[in-house]
């Protein structure tokens, strides 16, 4: 069975992504629709700039998508690792929240917990051995408390 | 909310529009000025500017902002080894 990845929220881009964003020339600028083109209009932004911000926007959700996706690898052997026959089926992140929604199948029941977004990315940025440590015990309490 | 790392729109009050005016930055009476948010912290959001001599960081203290607008894009979805599928 396939694991469910999706974001919520977009997600972030880092200041030399921007950079290469701002310096790129308005004919490669991805067309804004006609509902963009309003909305540009009645903030009173050039179009150029709004689609700018609407590709920033879009390579920070994939971005996150990324991360998510990655997460979900992760995450698939630590959970089958505790409980055979336990199987990863959903990861969500939010980004305005700062968190994963994570659920897995157990036992023919739907086990669900939260991951903080800032651990996640302590464990893969820094290769953090205490993050490790913390998200494991976030998945012990998690399978040991289950309903 | 996170914003560092999005661009925005930021409704200023008068004194924040008189700031940036001050700072040098061109505000138009009938636009919100758009941000590259970089960080932010208890004073408020720190935004990078271009300029002749190069990026510069600003801050716009949030005493002044009135509102912050930013576009999220639609909830994405996709499923483990199968990239490319849409919503």
């Amino acid at each position: 069975m396939g694991v469910e990845i999706s974001v919520r929220g977009g997600g972030p881009i880092s200041a030399t992504e921007w950079d290469a964003i701002e310096a790129m020339p308005k004919e490669e600028l991805p067309p804004l629709t006609s509902g963009q083109q309003q909305v540009a209009r009645k903030m009173g932004i050039q179009e150029a700039d709004y689609a700018r911000t609407v590709l920033a926007s879009k390579r920070g959700a994939e971005k996150s998508l990324e991360k998510a996706e990655r997460f979900a690898r992760f995450l698939k052997d630590c959970v089958r690792e505790r409980m055979g026959g336990a199987t990863l089926s959903r990861v969500a992140l939010d980004t305005l929240q700062g968190k994963f929604e994570v659920e897995a199948q157990v036992d023919c029941r739907v086990l669900r917990f939260r991951v903080g977004e800032k651990l996640v990315d302590e464990l893969f940025e820094n290769g953090s051995e205490l993050a490790e440590g913390r998200l494991n015990r976030v998945l012990d309490l998690a399978f040991r408390t289950r309903a | 909310m996170k914003l560092a790392g999005r661009r925005v729109e930021a409704v200023l009050s008068e004194e924040g529009q008189t700031a940036l005016r001050l700072a040098g930055l061109d505000v138009p009476e009938t636009a919100l000025p758009v941000f590259f948010v970089e960080d932010t912290d208890e004073l408020g959001m720190w935004v990078r500017l271009k300029r002749e001599d190069g990026t510069h960081w600003l801050l716009v203290r949030w005493e002044f902002v009135l509102s912050v607008d930013f576009l999220p894009p639609e909830r994405q979805r996709i499923g483990v080894g199968s990239r490319g599928g849409g919503s």
